[in-house]
């Protein structure tokens, strides 16, 4: 890798010298009379601007020049149409406000000591002029276009180990260029031919330190913050200028900010000890100089925050910004393949170099001569992908968004799905690298190929080199915030008294990451023609790879139409396109978006608040609990509104029996029977059933009945007092009868259903005869509390008696839904009896078990399960017909 | 291995540990995550990551892609950075932190518990 540096600086270099030395060898040969003098220009932003004649010398060299072919603002100006502004305005509005503060400081400072010398001044100006030389085509956007590219990027982060982890190729670049012998060369030549001298050695050296923001002046240890720093002159000039030019207006007061720079003499005792850190501080030194704003104006510094984050929200990533970026990084996709000039890894990173911002939109007309001509196919299909991408550009028919995500989408429904807020957190993490986003890029690619497909759009796929789409799709995430940029200024308070701005305020970057965070999002971008179908397959590929749900509010973002997406989902549908994809990803019955359905299953979601699904892979995953998204996910599973409507009127009769209801059975239980004075209630069967559970809660009573307890079975005979049993539902008795006669020793039943009972202890069986003992249930059928009652009196228990809150016919199930018809009933009834014995599979009882065990279709469900006589459809999983089947209310097997 | 895959990483291996919040107020959590990159460095060939950023301290300590991959992650929902009294910001694990499979992760769970070591040992130093 260190090679590779090497190899692209000495690259760099023989470039450099490619451009200046015949300027340089011009310069030479040129009569007294043609020798460059001072210069006035007018910038349509600062007014007049005033070169020396060294600076005119390095302005006219080439490589400055280039600068005037790209564009500052890369792609902005297919958004603001005036925002065309380039490079070299940008470096000479830089030189003029790196001159004015320096004139600002030195105008306001106390003594000398404080002031910068003439020799810093040139120096500074210099640096601000040429900081920019190695920004190539479409500056950040081609930058940002070769950080997709492995060997680029692997240069990019040696070069940052060791000059700090901000720099990017840009920076690298004037570095190198700054750094390369001809540059040195240069500058000599200009001081000598115009006599205009920088009068101090290694002056290219000196620049290049400043550009990288690296200190040059032991005794000045912050001015080169003034080129790359909290309040530099680059971000002074860009912001305005790029605000300006863009027509955005500007709230950052740049000519009182300059007015408020400072410089002043500091005892090197006096320094705040992480600033004496930070900046390295020669400590033989006795005192320094050091720059910063005014205290009086730390406002401005806030405003440069807020400045930034406004263009940053409003310019650099506006959306048709991004979208024009990202053609441009697929052009550079595919010019990896036919870039010949250098034959190294990092080649790519020298393109925006050699080719100008005109050329990459004219590569359908002129193929650049550093470009190999296409031989192959996969050349030829990458030299076709780039030259209609090209052609695009400059035409400005830009793709448009197909899909937007992000963590915090306004109005998204699955905001508070952790499945789904889980795998968008997944995707944009993934997304941060380049070879995972191309990844899926391409399979978003792919997968609108077979939606076009499907939809019979194959002519349309035609008119794609090679029927693909692959390089015309891009997904492109949301970005982090840029750091504050004033956070490290230094405040400068009357009497020479250093404070760091984010002492002063600490809570600047707090509120400028705020709005960036609330505003950026992802996005998936192609070509208009095809953004439906792209937006079709960005739901399936993001649900599918990483379990997000994309609503259709969010696919159709800015393009397309919900209706179109609609009726393709319909027909897709027809083709069996999702039969093996979610439930949900199918077109919802239209009956969902009724305003008179959402109403009712927000009714049932409220009823079934409490309700703690067992904890299973899926449930645990997605901290799955039945709100409305679940619910309408489980009714669209119905596929027709007729069926859908008979789900939701079923769900309405759905009876959920919390810690209310026990309490109010048990509750009514002891008022009815007053002899069960000072009862003892004892859990039914093991720790392993649910009575447990409802014993706890069956306590709760214990403020009307003081003197209820909760007892073991052995401990309540041995009480002597009344035992009253609570359960939640009996439908054949089988439980609880196999319990009953397991306690005297008959194992018979319980062996019959698999079931590991206990017995009492036979010294116990006499005193248990003879005490009262309740069997209490919320739900029951008469022919099951029959066996249970037979039972007991079988196996001698006198005063044995069975109770139930809802029975028989009281108990809720599909056969009292309010039905909209007998036909719809008989249709609902029928279906979930396929579904019902679908999930059930090849099982002996499958018949029997098709509408919940028992085959009654009860309406049950308890805060902590959901019992097996309750509807199968809602609470067992598995495939129907070949698609997943997921219930709403998931059950958990009791062995 | 990105810079956003370390944060995820890492922040699901601290929350295991019970860590609940961590300042920014000092430099503490730039050069503790320095020291995590080290040791990251140092394991990568053996672990086969294609590391594909680096963290390197500025003058203050600080390093543009811990910042960047904090606010990342704080974009991710995976922490918050919360500044209540307007004094200094907090980082603080989120719930989404507790699903974070790190498994799935480049270098697997191991490397992540290794790290959250490595990163404690180094924020929890007594000052020099």
């Amino acid at each position: 890798m260190a090679d590779n540096l090497a190899e692209y600086r000495s690259a760099i270099e023989a470039w450099t010298a490619h451009a200046l030395d015949p300027y340089i060898e011009r310069l030479v040969s040129w009569p007294e009379y043609r020798v460059p003098q001072q210069k006035e220009f007018n910038d349509a932003v600062w007014g007049t601007l005033t070169l020396h004649p060294l600076e005119v010398v390095v302005l006219d060299s080439p490589v400055l020049q280039r600068l005037r072919f790209v564009s500052q603002l890369g792609v902005v100006h297919f958004v603001y149409p005036t925002a065309g502004h380039t490079r070299l305005e940008h470096s000479l509005g830089a030189l003029h406000i790196v001159d004015r503060l320096i004139t600002a400081m030195n105008e306001a400072s106390h003594d000398d000591a404080g002031m910068i010398n003439e020799t810093l001044r040139r120096l500074v100006r210099l640096a601000a002029l040429c900081h920019d030389v190695g920004h190539g085509l479409m500056s950040h956007v081609s930058e940002n276009a070769l950080r997709e590219v492995d060997a680029v990027e692997d240069l990019v982060r040696d070069f940052q180990s060791k000059h700090g982890d901000n720099k990017k190729l840009g920076e690298i670049n004037s570095s190198l260029i700054l750094g390369a012998p001809a540059f040195a060369k240069l500058i000599q030549t200009a001081e000598e031919l115009t006599g205009d001298k920088i009068t101090c050695p290694g002056v290219a050296d000196k620049v290049r330190s400043l550009v990288l923001g690296e200190s040059i002046d032991p005794t000045r240890p912050t001015i080169q913050e003034l080129i790359s720093g909290p309040f530099d002159a680059d971000k002074l000039d860009y912001m305005t200028r790029d605000a300006r030019m863009s027509g955005v207006p500007v709230v950052t007061d740049v000519n009182r900010l300059v007015q408020k720079a400072r410089s002043t003499s500091v005892t090197t005792a006096d320094l705040p000890p992480d600033v004496a850190r930070a900046l390295r501080i020669d400590h033989t030194q006795p005192t320094v100089v050091i720059t910063g704003i005014a205290q009086s104006g730390n406002r401005t510094l806030d405003e440069l925050t807020l400045g930034r984050t406004l263009l940053f929200d409003k310019i650099y990533r506006h959306q048709k910004v991004r979208s024009s970026e990202r053609m441009v990084a697929s052009i550079f996709r595919q010019l990896e393949q036919l870039c010949a000039k250098v034959d190294a890894d990092w080649k790519l990173a020298l393109i925006p170099l050699l080719i100008t911002d005109d050329e990459i939109q004219n590569l359908d007309r002129h193929w650049p001569s550093i470009l190999k001509e296409p031989t192959t196919g996969e050349e030829q299909r990458a030299a076709a992908v780039a030259q209609a991408l090209s052609a695009a550009l400059r035409n400005r028919y830009l793709w448009v968004r197909c899909a937007a995500f992000s963590m915090r989408m306004t109005g998204d429904p699955y905001d508070v799905d952790p499945g789904h807020l889980a795998g968008l957190q997944r995707l944009i993490g993934d997304l941060g690298d380049p070879a995972v986003a191309r990844e899926i890029s391409d399979e978003l690619a792919a997968e609108a190929a077979v939606i076009m497909g499907e939809l019979d759009a194959g002519d349309l796929l035609a008119e794609f080199p090679g029927s693909s789409l692959s390089g015309y799709v891009a997904i492109d995430r949301p970005v982090p915030p840029p750091s504050a940029p004033s956070s490290k200024a230094l405040l400068i308070s009357n009497d020479g008294r250093l404070v760091p701005f984010d002492v002063e305020a600490p809570e600047t970057p707090g509120w400028a990451n705020s709005y960036h965070q609330t505003r950026e999002r992802g996005y998936v971008f192609a070509p208009l023609e095809v953004a439906e179908y792209v937006s079709l397959a960005s739901q399936v590929v993001l649900r599918k790879k990483f379990g997000i749900r994309l609503s259709d509010s969010f696919v159709n973002f800015g393009h397309g139409s919900t209706l179109w997406i609609k009726e393709r989902r319909a027909q897709l549908s027809a083709t069996g396109y999702f039969d093996t994809l979610p439930h949900d990803m199918r077109p919802e019955p239209p009956h969902l978006a009724l305003a008179a359905t959402r109403k009712q299953i927000d009714a049932v979601a409220e009823k079934l608040v409490g309700y703690m699904p067992p904890l299973s892979e899926r449930t645990a995953r997605e901290d799955y609990r039945p709100d409305p998204a679940a619910i309408r996910s489980w009714v669209a599973q119905f596929e027709t509104d007729d069926l859908a409507d008979a789900a939701i009127r079923c769900l309405e009769k759905l009876h959920f029996v919390g810690r209310r209801a026990i309490n109010q059975a048990v509750r009514s239980f002891l008022a009815r029977h007053p002899d069960y004075k000072s009862p003892v209630i004892v859990p039914l069967g093991t720790a392993k059933d649910s009575s447990a559970i409802n014993t706890y809660y069956a306590l709760d009573v214990a403020d009307a009945f003081p003197d209820l307890a909760v007892m073991s079975l052995p401990d309540a005979i041995t009480s002597g007092r009344p035992i009253l049993l609570v359960d939640d539902v009996t439908v054949s008795g089988r439980q609880g009868a196999s319990i009953i006669a397991a306690w005297f020793g008959d194992f018979t039943l319980a062996e019959e259903m698999g079931e590991q009972r206990e017995a009492v202890a036979e010294e116990l069986w006499g005193r248990l005869r003879g005490q009262k003992v309740a069997m209490l249930f919320c739900a029951a059928f008469s022919d099951g509390l029959d066996l249970i009652q037979r039972t007991a009196h079988e196996h001698g228990l006198t005063a044995f008696k069975t109770d139930a809150v809802l029975l028989d016919g009281n108990v809720p199930s599909i056969t009292d839904v309010d039905f909209e018809s007998k036909t719809q009933k008989d249709a609902f009834v029928a279906h979930c009896m396929d579904i019902g014995e679908q999930l059930i599979g090849d099982h002996p009882k499958q018949s029997e078990r098709a509408l919940g065990y028992g085959n009654k279709g009860l309406l049950l469900v308890f805060p902590y399960n959901t019992p097996s006589q309750s509807l199968t459809c809602l609470w067992e999983a598995g495939d129907v017909h070949e698609r997943r089947w997921e219930p709403l209310l998931p059950r958990r097997r009791k062995s | 291995m990105t810079v956003d895959h370390l944060f995820e990483g890492l922040i699901g291996a601290l929350a295991e540990r019970g860590v609940t919040s961590l300042s920014i107020r000092t430099d503490r959590l730039d050069t503790s995550m320095h020291a995590v990159f080290e040791r990251l460095e140092q394991e990568a060939s053996e672990r086969d990551l294609n590391l594909r950023f680096t963290v390197a301290l500025n003058g203050y300590n600080e390093s543009a892609t811990v910042r960047r991959g904090l606010a990342s992650a704080s974009q991710r929902n995976l922490i918050s950075l919360d500044n209540p009294e307007y004094q200094h910001v907090r980082v603080t694990p989120t719930r989404l932190t507790q699903i974070v499979d790190l498994d799935v992760l480049p270098g697997g769970s191991d490397l992540y518990r290794e790290l959250a070591s490595v990163f404690l040992d180094s924020y929890e130093e007594p000052a020099a």
